[in-house]
């Protein structure tokens, strides 16, 4: 089993990325999580870190200015392969077919989730990896 | 006795003896005789001689008779000669005399000459006794004479000659004897040979003359059958070929080299020369006759012609038959024309009798009419001998359309008029039935513009006259009701060409406006055509418009633009339709254009407020998304944050229940806030149909709904058909999702739980049903489930809307909704929806 070291979350509402880490951290003890509230600021922090050992990315759509729509499109004008090992989830509360349709075609895309994300999704996302 | 015997003995010897001399001096004084004879003999015959070699040398003919005359005179010492010369063949006398002093008649002395041959016949040269000349009238002067007499058969003439002594001057002149008749038979036969040989070259020369004669008239024939374009042969008398003209040799092909000495018989006949023909040929050659007869022939390459064959029997002066001509005349192209007229003839008749004409022919030569069998026919009379045509005429015809028919005809025959036509009434003899009769007659003129006949036609068209009567009615209703859909048509408000198959126009109507006419309706050129035509971009639109119906064969509309002559546009539909019969055979292309200017300005409007909304609606989808999310967003958070709270171990019985019970509101707040915004787009959005995978949705709307439930739990798929279906996608999955979800919702959880989706088709109808073995519905309440805001218990955790909605969905899809369900066994939602 490869053991969960580094996942980002990305959600302009705090109580998510707060619910998220939470229930992360809760599963996954000792996982690395960092938090950004914007998609200005992943975007940022992928392009100036240059890593390649992300674990899991979860990307919510609708954010002001950049929506995790558009981090996916400046995401995919880097590096291939660091994201070669990373598993990218969108969430989302949003109810329009258009935006899970786009997600699932969507190349980076691993899967849409609907929001909250509960223990048993996050289970099940785990439990992919082993 | 010795010597008496003796001397009887020598007595004997001496009368001998005597009896010898006498003998001797006999046979001397006979010698004597004969010698003077032959010397007179000789005398005589040298001075004849002399004479003859005079007269042969004469070429006048009188010039030798009259010689000859002479030489009986002289030669013979007599006293008076004559020659008569007569011609059997002309009668011709011809006298010559010589020492007569009186004068007698040719005719007597012929006629005395001759009845004193009758009496001294047979002997051609006699003398002759004064008893014997005593007997005839100017013979009678004469005492004593010579006579001779030939005749030539071959040269056909008589000669009469004599040498006389008259009574009175007897003593002057010598007598006739014995010893001149040999010499006058010799003068007669010498005389006779002479003369025939005198008669021979002049008969020779004579022919010869002919003969000349005869050539330059064969050469100048020769010429003619040499030049003329019939065929010649001569042969001989036995038929055998002896010369041909080049004109034969062009007919038959045979050069004279190949025919020479041959019958004409065994190189021209052949199989089909009729026998009987050849007999008539036989039999004329053989009687020398002169024939004339028309005969199959073969030329040279077996080809068969008919010959025009004419034989002359050629005799010579002597009447014997020396020759045959034969005329030749290739007839073969005539012979062929006549057998065609006679077959054309033959043919007219065959038409005439079909086509119930009666013909007949007047021949003003015996003033005789002559009916053909349907002309009996038509006026009803039986053909007999006693039935006298014109009166059948008289009778048949009304008074005065008889007199104009006798009319008629008189200026026909005298020329005034070459033809007639005229329509007569008649009463059918045989049931006096009035009838309709045309009648036609034409005059037949020879070369010389004689009068050589009338021939004339008879139809009876009383039944031609009553289907005309009712085609006229027929073609006069079709007038009133062309003229009356011509108004209909001209009164519509849409613009009408009519064509026929070729394109060329039969009918516009009047153009209800200005700028409808795409085509000029006075052209007389095919809207195809061509030539000299240069289209507008409009015109050579509708061209092709219209070929393309042609090529389909059906009704074709295309929008057409015309233009006023202020510039404003109108908007035209034009329908194209090829009219056929029923038998498919095109017959009028009809093009309708209807003024849509209205319409189109009315579709570019509601195409212009259709987008506004589409666009109005798009923002309005976006923001009730937006307004959903933002609604949903706190309420999920707070969701979130009651299961870690659950989740934690620091938190007691009680409180649990009561954040379970936040956690149940919550849900059900986001269940409404989901299916009032399935219901808005459900009323608000158009349907769009595409192509999808029901079996996959339905698992994937499983997949997704199952999370939420414990227990056993599992879908099971019954699809006895293609389960690719042609529907509204986002429609069926809300509709998928809801049904699903109430069978998740309400599911027994006692028992092992199934979600079951059975799909069919059936009559074009696709039939999905989704059926589990949940709780069930109350009976009484199964009419009342598809109502807005039902709840079928307290319990419920569900809104009241999922089932109103999904019955709004499948009968927005044109569809049916049905539940059957049986309460604590199971439900069954039923879907029929037409493909």
């Amino acid at each position: 089993m490869e053991r969960i070291k580094k996942v980002l979350l990305v959600d302009d509402d705090d109580i998510f990325n707060m619910l998220h880490g939470e229930v992360l951290k809760r599963l996954i003890p000792g996982v690395r999580i960092e938090i950004f509230k914007s998609g200005v600021e992943v975007t940022e922090y992928l392009q100036r870190e240059n890593e390649n050992d992300i674990d899991l990315i979860f990307l919510d759509i609708r954010m002001p200015v950049m929506g995790g729509f558009e981090v996916l499109d400046a995401m995919a004008t880097m590096d291939p392969k660091r994201f070669e090992n990373t598993r990218i989830y969108v969430l989302s509360s949003t109810l329009d077919d258009r935006d899970l349709q786009r997600a699932k075609a969507t190349p980076l895309v691993t899967d849409f989730i609907g929001k909250p994300m509960s223990f048993d999704t996050m289970r099940s996302i785990l439990g992919q990896t082993s | 006795m010795s010597e008496s015997r003796e001397y009887e003995e020598l007595l004997k010897q001496y009368r001998e003896l005597q009896l010898r001399v006498t003998r001797f001096s006999a046979v001397e004084q006979e010698l004597i005789n004969t010698r003077d004879r032959l010397d007179h003999e000789l005398v005589l015959h040298q001075r004849l001689h002399r004479y003859n070699s005079d007269a042969l040398k004469e070429v006048d003919e009188s010039a030798f008779f009259q010689l000859e005359a002479e030489a009986i005179v002289d030669v013979f010492e007599l006293e008076s000669s004559f020659v008569l010369y007569y011609s059997k063949k002309t009668s011709e006398t011809l006298l010559f005399k010589e020492g007569t002093h009186e004068s007698c008649s040719t005719e007597i002395l012929l006629d005395e000459f001759q009845s004193l041959r009758r009496k001294i016949n047979p002997a051609k040269t006699a003398i002759v006794s004064a008893e014997v000349l005593n007997q005839f009238g100017y013979l009678s002067h004469f005492e004593h004479g010579i006579f001779g007499y030939f005749s030539e058969d071959e040269l056909q003439y008589e000669v009469y000659f004599a040498g006389l002594t008259g009574k009175t001057n007897a003593p002057l002149y010598n007598r006739p004897q014995e010893r001149h008749l040999t010499i006058f038979g010799v003068f007669q036969q010498q005389f006779r040979a002479m003369l025939a040989n005198r008669k021979r070259s002049e008969e020779i020369s004579k022919q010869i003359a002919q003969i000349k004669a005869g050539q330059q008239e064969l050469r100048k024939l020769s010429l003619i059958a040499t030049r003329t374009k019939n065929g010649v042969i001569i042969t001989d008398n036995h038929g055998r070929i002896e010369w041909i003209n080049d004109a034969f040799t062009q007919i038959s092909g045979y050069t004279l080299p190949d025919v020479l000495g041959k019958k004409p018989k065994d190189l021209l006949q052949g199989p089909k020369t009729d026998q009987s023909t050849r007999d008539i040929l036989k039999k004329a050659l053989w009687n020398k006759e002169n024939v004339e007869v028309t005969v199959v022939n073969y030329d040279h390459e077996g080809r068969e012609y008919y010959n025009q064959l004419e034989i002359i029997s050629v005799f010579n002066e002597q009447g014997e038959h020396t020759n045959f001509i034969a005329l030749q005349k290739d007839i073969t192209a005539e012979t062929l024309t006549q057998q065609e007229m006679i077959r054309m003839n033959t043919r007219f008749e065959l038409i005439a009798r079909h086509s119930k004409i009666g013909t007949w022919e007047y021949l003003p030569a015996d003033g005789s009419i002559r009916w053909s069998d349907l002309m009996y026919e038509i006026y009803g009379v039986s053909k007999d001998l006693s039935t006298v045509i014109p009166e059948i005429w008289k009778n048949a015809m009304e008074p005065a359309d008889y007199e104009q028919g006798v009319e008629d005809m008189n200026r026909i025959r005298n020329g005034q008029l070459s033809k007639s036509e005229s329509t007569y009434t008649i009463k059918r003899q045989s049931d006096g039935m009035e009838r309709v009769v045309e009648t036609m007659m034409v005059a037949e003129h020879d070369t010389q513009n004689n009068l050589v006949r009338v021939v004339g036609s008879t139809k009876d068209i009383t039944e031609e006259i009553l289907l005309r009567k009712e085609r006229d009615a027929a073609s006069e209703r079709m007038i009133t009701l062309k003229t009356f859909y011509e108004s209909v048509l001209n009164h519509s408000p849409s613009q009408k060409y009519v064509f026929d198959s070729e394109g060329r126009i039969l009918f516009c109507s009047y153009p209800p406006k200005e700028g409808a006419l795409w085509w000029d309706p006075t052209s007389h050129q095919s809207i195809f055509d061509k030539r000299n035509q240069t289209h507008s971009d409009r015109t050579a639109r509708m061209i092709a418009a219209i070929e393309m119906a042609l090529q389909q064969r059906h009704v074709i509309r295309v929008e057409d633009h015309g233009e006023l002559s202020n510039g404003e546009q109108v908007e035209l539909l034009q329908s194209i339709l090829p009219y056929q019969d029923i038998t498919g055979k095109l017959e009028h292309i009809i093009v309708t254009g209807v003024d849509i200017s209205e319409l189109k300005n009315i579709e570019i409007a509601l195409n212009q407020k259709n987008e506004e909304l589409q666009k109005t609606n798009a923002e309005l989808d976006n923001f009730v998304y937006s307004i959903s999310h933002d609604l949903r967003s706190p309420l999920l958070s707070i969701k979130g944050i009651v299961s870690l709270i659950i989740q934690s171990s620091e938190i007691d019985e009680k409180n649990r229940r009561y954040l379970e019970m936040v956690d149940g509101s919550a849900s059900r707040l986001d269940g409404t806030i989901q299916e009032i915004l399935e219901y808005s787009r459900n009323s608000r959005l158009d349907i769009a149909h595409e192509s999808f995978n029901l079996a996959t949705m339905v698992q994937e709307a499983f997949n997704d709904l199952k999370f939420s439930a414990q227990g056993n739990l599992e879908l099971l798929l019954d699809i006895q058909t293609e389960p690719i279906i042609y529907s509204d996608k986002s429609r069926m999955s809300v509709l998928m999702k809801n049904i699903i979800g109430n069978s998740i919702k309400y599911r027994r959880k006692d028992i092992d739980a199934f979600v079951k989706l059975t799909l069919t088709r059936s009559q074009g109808k696709l039939i999905i049903a989704i059926s589990d073995n949940g709780e069930g519905i109350d009976r009484k309440h199964l009419d009342q489930v598809f109502t807005m805001f039902f709840r079928g218990t307290t319990s419920s955790v569900g809104t009241g809307l999922g089932l109103y909605i999904c019955k709004e969905i499948v009968s927005k899809l044109g569809g049916q909704l049905l539940v059957d369900s049986i309460l604590g066994e199971g439900t069954t939602m039923t879907i029929i929806l037409e493909e």
